[in-house]
């Protein structure tokens, strides 16, 4: 199910936390309220952890990652990197990135198999990325944007775009990420996807402004309805069977 | 209703196979390890261990894809090189330039999916036109002419050797449900050897995964059967045992009587052995975690070794074809030519040297086998050569390993036609050299204490001075291993950090 929620009376939520499957990022200070949010969905499953990044709370636009990895910023401070290292998960690689574009949020989006970068990202950060993600990485603008992190979110199951996306490039999207698509938008007409919606293969939480026409619409993108954490767990063996068969 | 449609979709989707796109990408990212690996002379992986991770889909397609396009890789840099598409101003990684251009050439018809896709498109005709130029150039008919001879070796197919576990089931039945499928022969010399046709997909067959049978070569087969141990021997000891096929072959050939010591040195390797050895259900296999050089031969849990199995570690150099190592692009410069490979095999053979002596002083055994991967002469010949008068004070000598078979040892030591050597090119299986050592007056193993007692009072000087030879010489190849270890640097720097890591999350 996807959940409405609120940082400090933003409802740019996916601007202070970032969701993966394999853990929770949310920004630290503010009122308790956003945190507990989080850890009432999430707490029995993947760790949510209080970060920052270069001492500011906007850690959704500057770290991208997934279940394999966690790309942060040049700027984090070794002391910020520390603390994350050993709050995820053993499997998660955490690795520091050298490159110029520093919010990387905006510019980088994945799932745990593909990626959508900035076109001007370095080719060093691509081959980082590919490697630390795990994932296929292809240089992409969303509706003419550049910003492919602002403009869209999508997990393993389904994805949102900016809602100017034509019909075209979303058939292409699809096809490079391998997951149905659709343009739409959050917080009551917000184009900017990334920073009212942040989701994994079976949770989504939204901005409060978001409308229950918007909401219905994340809710069936994301497949969110069917979803339970056992299911997925359930599919990964199965994919996983699948691999090795 | 709804729920069950969706998940018949899903099905439908899973069986298709991924799409080029995603394929090439993976391919691009092998690629780039395996050619940063090569030029450092520092690999990470072969060409099949990256394939075959498990992180990568669609194994099959990635292989031939790779493959294919390191064939070409001479080629595609050259038709390349008048294009600017591989310049630092473009921000798309070469590799994947390279897989895309193979396709465009040679492969598959590459669809404007994807970046890299469309840059390359746009470029097609140039392309197509710069290879026609380099054809005329060369004055050649078709791109195979362009290709270096020692690339087409690679087509090679060797049989598919099926070792049965005669432990969990007998020769005849595994070759019953084998022969339902393929057409399946005996092996001439080895009897529980079944030969399949070349490129049989067995990995995944339930007597496989159950441990009744072993994909394992024709060649690596050979040595344990040389060995030739009787289940009556009390111990039968496995130098260098890990990842354990040799071991378990022992264990079937004494039919799971008698004990058999592996011994193995580095930690993950010992449990590849264990999870063999239980695989493989033999119950007379005791793993030591320990290294070899390092045990005392005189020991009491060693006094009843009558025969040991030496498998050390070698350059392989034998198994090139197998891990298509000839596909890079240093294989065509010529490995040994450059010094730090020189440097490596040396440094292997001082080893391997002292492994050998170290095996000759067990005092009860009666007969060891010498075998390597590698078709150096320097890891093979010259170390017996080196090894032989220690032998023979030993009591000693060669002794012919499979008569029948026609290609012996090269004629640089006395005799080499005891000697066993196969080739890869020849012999469709591994390059692998065999040496058996026998001890010619043998004695019952109760008595093996005190004879050698007498022994040693009576050249006592003398078997003290041999001792500490041998003692130098073991130090000489710990050093030699130090140096190789170092050669791995890399890998071995973020195991430390690692390793410090969880000492500091202990604390």
């Amino acid at each position: 199910m996807a959940t409405r929620c609120q940082f400090e009376n933003s409802s740019d939520i996916g601007v202070f936390s970032k969701l993966t499957n394999a853990y929770c990022l949310v920004a630290v200070g503010g009122s308790e309220n956003f945190y507990s949010t989080f850890e009432a969905e999430l707490a029995d499953v993947i760790p949510v952890v209080k970060v920052s990044i270069a001492g500011t709370r906007v850690i959704g636009r500057m770290c991208v990652g997934n279940k394999n990895g966690l790309l942060l910023p040049n700027s984090v401070t070794d002391q910020e990197l520390l603390h994350i290292r050993n709050c995820l998960p053993d499997g998660v690689v955490v690795q520091r990135v050298d490159e110029r574009l520093s919010a990387l949020g905006n510019c980088v989006t994945c799932n745990d198999y593909v990626s959508l970068i900035h076109t001007d990202l370095d080719r060093e950060t691509e081959e980082l990325i590919a490697d630390v993600l795990n994932v296929e990485v292809f240089r992409q603008t969303i509706a003419g944007n550049i910003l492919v992190g602002s403009y869209s979110v999508f997990s393993n199951r389904g994805g949102l775009v900016h809602p100017h996306t034509s019909i075209e490039d979303l058939d292409e999207l699809s096809s490079l990420l391998q997951v149905p698509l659709v343009a739409g938008t959050v917080n009551r007409g917000s184009e900017v996807i990334g920073a009212g919606l942040v989701a994994n293969d079976w949770t989504a939480f939204c901005g409060l402004d978001t409308t229950a026409t918007e909401l219905s619409v994340v809710e069936s993108v994301f497949k969110l309805r069917e979803a339970q954490p056992s299911a997925i767990v359930n599919e990964l063996r199965a994919s996983l069977i699948d691999t090795l068969a | 209703m709804e729920r069950q449609s969706a998940s018949q979709h899903k099905d439908g989707a899973r069986a298709r196979s991924p799409p080029l796109h995603l394929i090439r990408r993976q391919v691009a990212r092998i690629l780039r390890i395996l050619l940063k690996g090569d030029a450092q002379r520092r690999a990470q992986g072969t060409i099949r261990s990256l394939v075959y991770k498990p992180s990568v889909v669609a194994k099959r397609a990635t292989l031939a894809l790779t493959c294919g396009t390191l064939k070409y890789l001479q080629v595609l840099k050259e038709v390349l090189a008048s294009t600017d598409l591989i310049t630092n101003k473009r921000k798309v990684q070469a590799e994947l330039v390279y897989v895309l251009t193979y396709d465009v050439l040679f492969g598959q018809e590459v669809l404007p999916i994807g970046d890299a896709e469309k840059l390359v498109l746009s470029r097609k005709h140039a392309l197509r036109a710069a290879l026609a130029r380099l054809l005329v150039k060369k004055n050649v008919a078709s791109a195979d002419k362009l290709l270096p001879s020692e690339v087409e070796v690679s087509d090679y197919a060797a049989p598919r050797y099926v070792r049965v576990n005669t432990l969990k089931i007998g020769v005849n039945d595994a070759f019953e449900v084998l022969s339902q499928f393929t057409d399946v022969q005996y092996d001439d010399m080895i009897p529980y050897l079944l030969v399949l046709p070349a490129g049989t997909d067995l990995h995944d067959h339930s007597l496989v995964l159950q441990g009744s049978l072993f994909l394992q070569g024709k060649a690596s087969c050979m040595p344990a059967q040389a060995l030739d141990p009787i289940p009556e021997w009390e111990q039968v000891l496995d130098a260098c045992a890990a990842p354990g096929n040799k071991t378990v072959q022992l264990a079937a050939i004494m039919k799971g009587r008698g004990r058999i010591l592996a011994c193995e040195q580095d930690r993950s390797r010992l449990k590849t052995l264990k999870k063999t050895v239980e695989l493989a259900g033999a119950s007379n296999i005791e793993v030591l975690h320990q290294d070899f050089l390092q045990s005392n031969p005189f020991a009491a849990k060693f006094s009843k070794v009558r025969a040991i199995l030496l498998d050390p570690s070698c350059s392989g150099s034998g198994t090139t074809l197998h891990r298509l190592d000839n596909l890079l692009p240093s294989f065509a410069k010529g490995q040994l030519e450059e010094d730090k490979e020189k440097q490596r095999v040396e440094c292997l053979a001082r080893f391997q040297e002292a492994a050998l002596r170290h095996a000759l002083s067990f005092p009860a055994v009666e007969r060891i086998i010498y075998s390597t991967c590698s078709i150096n002469k320097r890891e093979n010949e010259d170390v017996v050569a080196s090894v032989l008068p220690f032998a023979h004070a030993h009591n000693f000598e060669l002794a012919t390993a499979f008569p029948e078979w026609p290609h012996r040892g090269l004629e640089v030591v006395d005799g080499a036609h005891h000697l066993l050597r196969t080739d890869a090119a020849r012999d469709k299986t591994d390059g692998f050299f065999i040496a058996l050592f026998v001890r010619e007056q043998s004695w019952p193993s109760s008595l093996a204490g005190i004879n050698l007692a007498n022994k040693s009072t009576s050249h006592h000087a003398a078997v003290e001075k041999e001792q500490d030879v041998e003692r130098e010489q073991q130090d000489e190849a710990q050093e030699c291993m130090r140096v190789l270890t170092s050669f791995k640097g890399v890998q071995t720097e973020s195991k430390k950090r690692r390793q410090k890591k969880k000492q500091k999350k202990k604390k």
